[in-house]
């Protein structure tokens, strides 16, 4: 019992901030991808478009996921994860080149770089899973994130064994037909593992960030299971559409529930953090809208588009980006603060302005991508678009970690 | 029945509401009231911070026999919020907006992380291992004031 209520804080900074930072990349990268494609995303299963949506899932997403989960875990639920540094380096490497060589492989159709990506991206996950789910499990803490993110996790394992066996039957192994499915895989993916982690986090973050009333306690108890079963017999086929309308109707309900208690927040002032997390509830709200109408389009190729750009870049780009520039701040913060010396404040990592600049830079992206399944050519400004946001995004960190170094060489270390 | 948990609920939210009152003082830029509300929100985070550091936690380390563990980490958060309430002081002093922002933006994220871990694992744990728990939290609802 005592070593689950020691509340050892955070772990070492290097912890979480090596996840968040190599997402950053992973953004650029699917910018620059989706400018130089051509028309490739005239459909979601060009080469192109699979190489782009896992640039943004399986490099930005998961890798910030990742880094948040391991922030937030030990310090909001108490779930102190065992060996954070030595679990660190054993799932960051192969998860980022993991990553890279899924990527290239499904570009170029590379059997060899599908089966390496595949196997190291979901072995890499699978163990911070396991990992994860045993620290929750011994935590003491009686809230809903807890459940929540427990079933995050299990939707982790679920989507990156889909996607494996995806990848290896691209890469030309023989697996049974029933183990492959893009539909589960998606499903779990955006679903289990996506929204129910984004519902975990939004339970501690939203109140927390805006002063906002919590959520309500029946909606923490049974949101997250209820979308994690809804999605399940979605993607096996048992509810048929009209287990996808419920998913639809309950992801934008949360996002719905989200913007109400946002709107009743006490903090008056609303910065760019704020701006992205709206922009990634109305792109929720909007996607969850459009999602039912695929079933009833003679040729949805061009909306399935549409509803991709508004749930990657839209949704979790935006609440993704929302939450990095609360958390880096605010560790470096803490952890100047824990060392002594020179304190930096939050507004001082990441100035307000480079923020805002960055949040205007990403809603034109995504007004670009919107367009692009009608004018093709709007593809280019919205990579370009999504580039130079996260290049943006990348020099801010830079140069708020600049300044941490610069403090931390004040501390006087003792004789 | 009278617990611990909903005497310091309770306190937990006036703070945040004295917080939320400073706050909008600054976004008017009336540094004059911002000033006011500060110092009614700092003296009651530091009555709370009293009645947790004299009452609840030498109740809770003689009860459990765990004198580091969690109360060490919440004092040690006591601490880094008593730094920002000088840096919210020093902002209202230079009348500087991204100052202040600065240090509440910082402060409400450690605020809320830490109200957190008090109301879902420390209050929860000293209601279930305190014996004389009723008398603690009337006690404790007499040192924090009528809010709670």
């Amino acid at each position: 019992m005592k070593e689950l209520l020691t509340f050892e804080q955070a772990p070492p900074f290097s912890v979480p901030l090596r996840f968040l930072l190599t997402a950053v990349p992973f953004g650029m990268a699917a910018g620059l991808l989706i400018a130089f494609s051509g028309d490739a995303l005239a459909t979601r299963w060009s080469r192109e478009s699979l190489a782009i949506t896992h640039l943004m899932t399986v490099g930005f997403m998961l890798q910030a996921m990742c880094g948040a989960l391991m922030q937030l875990t030990p310090v909001a639920i108490g779930a102190n994860l065992p060996h954070p540094g030595l679990l660190a380096w054993l799932v960051h490497p192969p998860m980022t080149l993991g990553g890279v060589c899924l990527v290239v492989g499904l570009l170029l159709q590379d059997p060899t770089l599908l089966t390496a990506g595949g196997l190291a991206v979901a072995l890499s996950a699978l163990l911070l899973a396991i990992a994860a789910l045993t620290a929750l499990t011994r935590a003491p803490a009686r809230n809903h994130s807890r459940q929540a993110m427990r079933i995050a996790l299990a939707g982790l394992a679920l989507t990156v064994l889909l996607g494996l066996a995806l990848a290896l039957a691209r890469a030309g192994y023989g697996l049974p037909a029933q183990w492959l499915s893009v539909g589960a895989h998606l499903r779990a993916g955006w679903l289990i593992w996506g929204l129910t982690l984004l519902c975990a986090a939004s339970f501690m973050v939203v109140p927390m960030f805006q002063m906002t009333p919590s959520y309500p306690a029946p909606f923490q108890k049974w949101f997250p299971p209820l979308l994690a079963v809804s999605a399940l017999a979605s993607a096996s086929g048992v509810a048929g559409q009209a287990g996808d309308l419920l998913l639809c109707m309950l992801a934008a309900g949360f996002a719905g529930l989200t913007l109400r208690l946002q709107q009743r927040r006490r903090r008056p002032r609303t910065d760019a953090s704020f701006a992205f997390w709206r922009i990634a509830l109305a792109s929720t709200i909007l996607a969850s809208l459009l999602a039912p109408a695929l079933a009833w389009l003679p040729d949805p190729t061009r909306t399935e588009v549409l509803l991709g750009a508004l749930v990657l870049i839209g949704g979790f780009d935006s609440v993704i980006c929302a939450m990095i520039y609360k958390i880096v701040p605010f560790l470096v913060w803490l952890h100047l603060n824990r060392a002594g010396g020179e304190q930096l404040l939050m507004h001082q990592v990441i100035p307000e302005s480079i923020m805002r600049l960055h949040l205007r830079v990403h809603a034109t992206a995504l007004a670009s991508a919107l367009l692009t399944p009608w004018w093709p050519t709007c593809a280019v400004a919205a990579g370009l678009m999504l580039f130079a946001g996260h290049l943006l995004q990348a020099i801010a960190l830079a140069n708020g970690l600049r300044r941490y170094r610069q403090c931390r060489r004040t501390v006087q270390v003792p004789a | 029945m009278n617990t611990i948990k909903p005497v310091m609920e309770r306190h937990h939210e006036h703070c945040d509401m004295l917080f939320a009152d400073a706050e909008h003082a600054a976004d008017e830029g009336d540094w004059q009231a911002c000033g006011a509300q500060l110092a009614r929100f700092i003296d009651a985070m530091e009555t709370h911070f009293r009645a947790e550091e004299e009452l609840l936690f030498p109740a809770f380390e003689q009860s459990t026999g765990m004198s580091g563990g969690p109360t060490e980490v919440m004092r040690t958060e006591h601490r880094q919020m008593r730094d920002l309430f000088a840096s919210l002081t020093a902002a209202v002093a230079t009348m500087s907006g991204d100052d202040y922002f600065g240090a509440s933006d910082t402060l409400a994220i450690l605020m809320e992380q830490h109200n957190r871990k008090e109301e879902g694992v420390l209050y929860p744990m000293c209601d279930d291992r305190i014996d004389d728990r009723e008398r603690l939290a009337e006690q404790l609802r007499q040192q924090v004031g009528a809010a709670a």
